[in-house]
């Protein structure tokens, strides 16, 4: 029996009169992949950023690791029990890549900084980007910023992932390599949100997909299920237009 | 040509010993300008609504009343209330005011100039709003901020000549007293243009080659 880590009540988020998320309700278990899919506009990267406080919900509920986050939760607390990798990478321009896996674990963490080298070199060694960790941003492809963005992240030793569109700024030749890397985390157990436009990676990948459309969840369920017996008309109508637009 | 060497040599002395007291007016009003700017700046992205209101209504009170006005209002007109300052400090505040408002607006503009995607990775990291200020976002503002900051420099510099006005023996105020001993005008403010150009054109050079680093990078 797998612990619940997640628990969304009725999440909704207005910008002003657009109400983008309109409750949004999941449970998700310890270590469980998830692959959040849906049409541009549907509030999938809306729904992570209001997860770890970069939007402020305006209702609803989120229970992460039995607690109730609202006014009083310390924010930068929770943000590092919870990473986040961005589309744009955001890599710190001005550090060189394992600078960039060091700055939050030796200033917000606080630990050593010949232990916090350690540990970046370890994960920059995990992503593949070990040879480069003396590169800075701006000598690093898409993939490889990606990579190191990962590693970034993994720093903070995050119990929870949140992956916002991180192939959709990538060469297509380039995305291999780092939806490896999210498939190596999953199979060692990381819970992960994975907000993604590469269909058959969800379907690969995820132990369970989400599709959302118009700010709701419209259906849960295993990848098999969601891919081959969609029961709403909206998914159906999703899937059609995403396999006409791939083949 | 004898008759030119002359004159050089009873004025250029006399003129070119105001260039110090040009640039330690400078030196002084350039601390008190990125000083305020700085205050004036983070009073700007602040959330509450009262420093960014104060912010707003400093910076455009200076920009739109002439330096000269300010400078006289700090010297003169603060008499009318008992506070006489000495010259020095009268040009020294005047230009400390005028500077951070600008100062404040170069400041703004590099750090809203960096990508928002970058304090949105800091503090999705767990970074506190100054920590990512200090570690991630000013450290690239700064280098965005060299080259218009170093014109701003400059215009200090030649913003000090308004000094004269109220007897800081500076460049300015040291050639319009020997032009007016000498009547040689032309020779004189010649001897503080040279002054001010051996000031200014390295500096400006300076700006030209970071804005060129820049735009190859």
């Amino acid at each position: 029996m797998s612990r619940t880590i997640l628990q969304l009540e009725g999440l909704e988020m207005a910008f002003g009169q657009l109400r983008v998320l309109r409750g949004v309700d999941l449970e998700v278990d310890e270590g469980e992949s998830i692959a959040i899919i849906g049409p541009s506009g549907s509030g999938k990267s809306t729904l992570l950023r209001c997860l770890n406080r970069l939007e402020t919900p305006t209702g609803g509920g989120v229970i992460f690791e039995g607690q109730r986050i609202d006014a009083r939760t310390d924010i930068n607390q929770l943000r590092t029990r919870m990473g986040m990798v961005f589309q744009q990478f955001n890599l710190f321009p001005h550090m060189t890549a394992l600078a960039n896996v060091m700055e939050a674990p030796v200033h917000v963490r606080r630990i050593r900084r010949e232990q916090a080298e350690a540990e970046a070199r370890r994960l920059l060694e995990k992503v593949g980007m070990l040879e480069k960790a003396d590169s800075y941003p701006r000598q690093l492809s898409g993939g490889q910023k990606q990579r190191v963005a990962i590693a970034r992240c993994l720093a903070m030793q995050p119990r929870l992932l949140l992956l916002d569109e991180i192939t959709s700024a990538l060469d297509p030749e380039l995305v291999g390599e780092v939806l490896d890397v999210v498939r190596d985390l999953a199979r060692q157990g990381m819970t992960m949100l994975l907000v993604t436009h590469e269909m058959r990676f969800a379907r690969e990948f995820a132990d369970r997909v989400v599709f959302m459309d118009g700010g709701v969840v419209v259906e849960v369920g295993p990848p098999e299920e969601i891919f081959t017996r969609p029961k709403s008309e909206r998914l159906r109508k999703f899937l059609t237009a995403v396999l006409e637009q791939t083949t | 040509m004898n008759d030119y060497l002359q004159l050089l040599q009873t004025y250029f002395p006399y003129v070119a010993k105001g260039a110090t007291i040009t640039l330690q007016l400078t030196i002084v009003a350039l601390l008190g300008s990125v000083a305020l700017g700085l205050l004036t700046t983070f009073a700007k992205l602040a959330n509450l609504r009262l420093l960014r209101v104060v912010a707003t209504i400093y910076i455009e009170l200076i920009r739109a009343t002439p330096a000269l006005l300010q400078l006289f209002i700090i010297y003169f007109g603060l008499t009318s209330f008992g506070l006489r300052l000495d010259p020095f400090t009268a040009a020294s505040i005047t230009l400390s005011l005028v500077g951070g408002a600008y100062a404040a607006e170069i400041f703004r503009a590099g750090i809203e100039a960096v990508d928002t995607g970058q304090f949105e990775a800091a503090r999705s990291l767990g970074m506190s709003t100054p920590l990512a200020m200090r570690r991630i976002i000013l450290p690239q503002a700064a280098v965005i901020i060299l080259p218009p900051f170093t014109n701003f420099v400059i215009s200090m510099i030649k913003d000090t000549s308004l000094a004269l006005t109220i007897s800081v023996p500076e460049i300015m105020y040291r050639s319009y007293d020997a032009s007016s001993q000498s009547y040689r005008s032309m020779a004189i403010y010649s001897m503080a243009a040279i002054l001010y150009l051996a000031i200014c054109l390295p500096l400006s050079g300076f700006a030209k080659a970071l804005e060129k680093r820049k735009a190859s990078r």
